[in-house]
């Protein structure tokens, strides 16, 4: 794996800086200089900017202004099929960064410490990279379980690791992920996920459900060879005759 | 409630004397009478102020006239026959045996003794609370003009601070000169908010140039998104504004309008004098729907000061003014006398 490999034994992270100011992004570019271990790859002014370039330069981590003209930070994370690390930059206080329900999101406050960015990119450094699953998969759309996404309900959000939602269910144009004690909408169609989940981690057993195996606490054989499968969550779904089959047959290689 | 004790012994006392005085004239002092106005005057005392307690403690003092007077009768009945018990082995050794009549006279007698006491009580009471009220009242609402005023005394808002000092040190090392006025600028309009908070109004004209030094900060963070025109005739500035007035416009208008459209827009300051009032209008590029909460309550402030210093002739209003423009209009009337007493004045 050519080049992934050598930029993984440098260990170098490719930022995206995303604010509407040109002076904070100076300011911020300045104070990464001190940071060898951060490249960065591009500034943008807008989210919309920010969600183009974002698929060029495939950034490992945004720094990323919360309050901009037009679309917001939310509104660009939870556009997006996966997020890269996120750090967010902000004047407002703590306070306002209450919504997050994950300490995995790490914010700067402007003016920025450069004592306080230094411990941010070394969190960043240590955290490992989502977007270079080991094994390489053949998709490259292809999400893994260490793939993070942006879900935002009402005046809550969350930055969870697919790996970590137990439960995915059709809602209509929307599936509703169950993970933790939490049952958020995306708003993304059960039938445009299945593409794209690794299917050895998520396993589709219904119609309108996709289980995620790591979580299946139990199988049991149902009426008519149907199986049904406990998930650490609690949740009992009950497999299609058809997926069921599948599900033996894999089981059993 | 020392006062309360000095009349009740006080007047027990001679309510005694005066008992045990008027058969001693006539029939020489006999110990009966003695202990007869000894024990009365001591269950005087006693017994009205169990009833004192009592009126406390019912909350009587709260009831209306109607409510009142029938309670006042019956206790007072009630207290008259408990203070006729405790003399009566006294009175039957006075009084002749045969004889009834001056029992009910007695009994009519300490009735009308506690009747007076009672209606001195209340009297006492209702002069005293009619003074209190008036000067809690006049007390209370200094007061709470006051905090309402100082809550409501717009300040400076952090996150522009915090912007403009990440602009500004980004700033120092692009163009310092332009920084060096940064500073300056925004050292006058700290030194400009501090000082706002302790005067109640000050002339357009000081207010101007706080609002100046406000949006060449903003330009400074916004750059060449922010624009803005100021237009203000000269016989207008010497009219008084509450501090920081046309500032909190300003920042409302670039915080819900301009900051919001990746182009940016325009900011117009206009200030006429019609009559004798100051008509101020701050115009934005941009939507009343992208007002915010906050914004409604940054207005609705200022709205409030206004009315507290200059009375309900002062107006605020918002409306959109075009297609993509929103106004926000204020009439600051000429002050007269001050609304509100300053400071600590005594009543």
């Amino acid at each position: 794996m050519g080049p992934r490999s050598h930029e993984e034994t440098v260990s170098r992270l490719r930022a995206l800086i995303v604010d509407d100011e040109r002076l904070a992004r100076k300011e911020l570019r300045r104070l990464l200089q001190q940071h060898p271990e951060i490249e960065i790859a591009g500034e943008a002014a807008t989210a919309r900017d920010a969600r183009k370039m974002m698929l060029d330069l495939e950034p490992d981590v945004l720094f990323l202004d919360i309050q901009m003209p037009g679309e917001s930070a939310f509104d660009l994370l939870t556009s997006l099929d996966s997020v890269p690390l996120i750090v967010f930059t902000t004047a407002y206080d703590e306070y306002a960064l209450h919504a997050f329900e994950v300490s995995a999101l790490d914010y700067l406050l402007k003016p920025i410490e450069p004592g306080r960015l230094a411990r941010a990119v070394e969190r960043l450094l240590s955290t490992p990279p989502p977007t270079r699953p080991t094994p390489p998969i053949s998709n490259p759309r292809q999400l893994t379980e260490n793939h993070r996404v942006f879900v935002a309900e009402g005046e809550r959000c969350w930055l969870i690791r697919l790996g970590e939602i137990q439960l995915f269910e059709s809602a209509g144009n929307s599936t509703r992920v169950y993970f933790a004690n939490e049952k958020p909408l995306i708003a993304r169609t059960l039938v445009d996920l299945v593409p794209r989940l690794d299917e050895r981690v998520f396993f589709q057993a219904n119609r309108h459900q996709i289980i995620n195996l790591k979580a299946v606490r139990s199988i049991q054989v149902w009426f008519g060879g149907r199986l049904l499968a406990r998930l650490e969550s609690g949740h009992e779904v009950t497999l299609s005759r058809r997926r069921s089959r599948e599900f033996r047959e894999r089981m059993t290689v | 409630m020392r006062p309360y004790w000095i009349c009740q012994v006080t007047g027990w006392s001679l309510m005694g004397v005066v008992t045990a005085a008027i058969p001693t004239l006539y029939g020489g002092l006999r110990w009966a009478v003695v202990g007869r106005a000894v024990v009365g005057a001591v269950l005087g005392i006693v017994l009205t102020d169990q009833f004192r307690r009592h009126i406390l403690k019912r909350g009587w003092l709260r009831l209306s006239p109607a409510q009142l007077v029938p309670r006042i009768v019956v206790a007072s009945l009630a207290i008259a026959f408990a203070m006729m018990l405790g003399v009566l082995p006294f009175l039957l050794l006075i009084i002749p045996r045969d004889r009834t009549g001056p029992l009910a006279a007695i009994f009519a007698g300490h009735v009308a003794v506690i009747l007076g006491w009672s209606v001195i009580y209340l009297a006492v009471h209702y002069l005293r609370g009619l003074r209190g009220a008036e000067t809690d009242r006049w007390r209370l609402e200094v007061a709470m003009r006051d905090t309402e005023l100082r809550a409501l005394r717009a300040q400076l808002n952090p996150h522009f601070l915090f912007n403009s000092l990440n602009s500004l040190r980004g700033l120092v090392t692009e163009d310092s000169t332009r920084a060096q006025n940064a500073v300056t600028g925004l050292a006058a309009l700290l030194r400009f908010a501090l000082l706002s908070s302790r005067a109640r109004t000050i002339t357009l004209d000081r207010e101007l140039e706080a609002t100046r030094h406000y949006l060449e900060l903003e330009s400074l963070r916004l750059e060449s998104r922010l624009r803005y025109h100021i237009d203000v005739e000269p016989q207008t500035l010497g009219h008084l504004v509450p501090p920081m007035l046309v500032q909190t416009l300003v920042e409302n208008a670039i915080k819900h309008g301009i900051a919001r459209l990746a182009d940016g827009g325009t900011v117009r300051i206009v200030a006429r004098k019609r009559a004798h009032d100051l008509h101020i209008r701050v115009t934005n590029t941009g939507s009343l729907g992208s007002l915010g909460e906050s914004g409604g309550i940054g207005l609705a402030n200022s709205l409030e000061r206004l009315r507290l210093i200059f009375g309900d002739q002062a107006q605020l209003t918002l409306a959109a003014s075009g297609l993509d423009e929103v106004s926000c209009d204020v009439v600051v009337p000429t002050p007269s006398a001050p609304a509100v007493p300053d400071g600590t004045a005594q009543p």
